[in-house]
């Protein structure tokens, strides 16, 4: 199958995929190739520019949003391996809305420089939420699926349980009727 | 000792056919095998839940392309066959059963009970109806976890993956069986088992084997096919982390 989508993919059937391919590996490259970011960890690498911090009261506000996002992802992301009946929507609503809040702070922040670690963090956090959206699209789903599944069985067997009972009906009358003419 | 004439073999015969029709358009959905029996289709209500529907589902009721359109055509086919497969063996056996009652009567002189009848049908509707259900819940997985399994890859093409990690999220209760354990779960019956893509059987699962199937371990498994994107990993309830932008939690699993 894996074969046969690359295939497909490689004909062009995969609509929009090469777009999002290479938004997908600019982002990565971005983040890779970015000297300012560790590309082990993840984190920005000190550049240097010391004396350009921003004053403490507004540092810790940007550290405050940035830690309130990086902990409603963190959320987000433990609900991916979670069974449906120990999701709670409510809190995935509450999350979504908290990262997009959140993720519009810190972008638009005019307080943030380009040397700010949470500035830094910003595409790979960007390439984070992508991905988050991408799973928990899929996770969705699977759970629309799985309730559909439960619906389909339930529903055949029961169809089947009432129409079984009918013919069983019917063919005894037919078959003592029969012995009824001979 | 003449048994059933050949109306009434003809009738059972019938009755079989025109309820696994039903079925068929019940859990499957409006098939070309029940192009020519469109006359108890339209007798039923269209059905909200089958298995046509449950692959759309699965994939987001996104536009299919055509390779996805011809493994979902192949898979209903194949549901079809052993519901028609179940029919005609469902149709022998009431006949078979009822015409051995009828000659043992007829031999002893003795005339047929309604209720011993409707005893020998009703077993044998029942036995088709649980292999029915086996059947059905079996094909339901299937349809769930490949529609899963054909977006997985759509998506992991998306973000520059051509074979996407996969695990399957584990219901761990007091049902949950050994062998979904052993495939899903690592050593600490915590954290999720990776795998590729690639890696995962398409065939029907047989105990011991070393992979797991996308159709599902056992009839009732409750196991679902998800991704895992780049750079995520599992903290150490196992449950989804951000880890860092490269990081691959499948080759950190099978590397150590």
């Amino acid at each position: 199958m894996v074969s046969n989508m690359q295939r497909a993919y490689q004909l062009g059937y995969v609509k929009g995929a090469q777009d999002q391919e290479q938004e997908s590996l600019m982002m990565e490259m971005q983040a890779q190739q970015n000297p300012q970011i560790d590309p082990n960890t993840g984190l920005p690498i000190d550049p240097g520019q010391m004396g350009q911090e921003l004053p403490g009261q507004q540092m810790a506000a940007v550290q405050g949003q940035g830690d309130e996002l990086d902990n409603s992802l963190d959320e987000l992301e433990g609900m991916m391996s979670k069974s449906e009946k120990d999701i709670d929507h409510d809190k995935i609503k509450e999350l979504l809305s908290n990262i997009r809040i959140k993720g519009d702070n810190l972008k638009n922040s005019a307080m943030l420089k380009s040397s700010d670690p949470k500035k830094l963090k910003l595409p790979i956090m960007k390439d984070r939420v992508r991905k988050i959206g991408a799973m928990k699209n899929l996770s969705d789903q699977k759970k629309a699926a799985v309730t559909a599944q439960a619906r389909l069985v339930e529903g055949a067997m029961d169809k089947f349980k009432g129409s079984s009972m009918e013919k069983t009906m019917a063919i005894v009358n037919e078959i003592v009727e029969q012995e009824g003419k001979e | 000792m003449k048994g059933l004439n050949k109306k009434a073999r003809s009738f059972i015969g019938q009755s079989i056919e025109d309820l696994f029709t039903e079925m068929i358009y019940k859990i499957i959905g409006d098939v070309p095998q029940l192009k020519n029996k469109k006359s108890i289709v339209f007798s039923t209500e269209e059905p909200q839940h089958t298995l046509a529907k449950l692959y759309v589902d699965a994939l987001g009721h996104r536009k299919l392309n055509p390779v996805e359109e011809n493994v979902i055509e192949n898979n209903i086919a194949q549901a079809t066959e052993y519901i028609t497969a179940l029919k005609d063996k469902t149709k022998n056996n009431v006949i078979n059963k009822v015409d051995g009652y009828v000659k043992n009567k007829q031999v002893k002189g003795q005339s047929l009970s309604r209720e011993d009848l409707d005893e020998i049908v009703g077993a044998e509707m029942e036995k088709a109806g649980k292999h029915l259900h086996l059947t059905t819940m079996a094909e339901a997985t299937k349809a769930r976890n490949v529609g899963a399994g054909l977006d997985i890859i759509d998506v992991g093409v998306s973000q520059g993956t051509s074979d996407p990690t996969v695990f399957f999220v584990l219901i761990n209760d007091e049902s949950t069986c050994s062998e979904c354990k052993r495939l899903h779960l690592m050593e600490d019956m915590k954290t999720p088992r990776l795998w590729k893509f690639s890696e995962i059987s398409q065939d029907y699962h047989k105990k011991g084997d070393p992979t797991p199937s996308i159709n599902g371990l056992h009839p009732h498994c409750r196991c679902t096919l998800t991704y895992l994107a780049l750079g995520f990993g599992f903290d150490s309830s196992g449950l989804v982390k951000w880890k860092a932008p490269n990081f691959d939690a499948y080759k950190e699993q099978r590397e150590g």
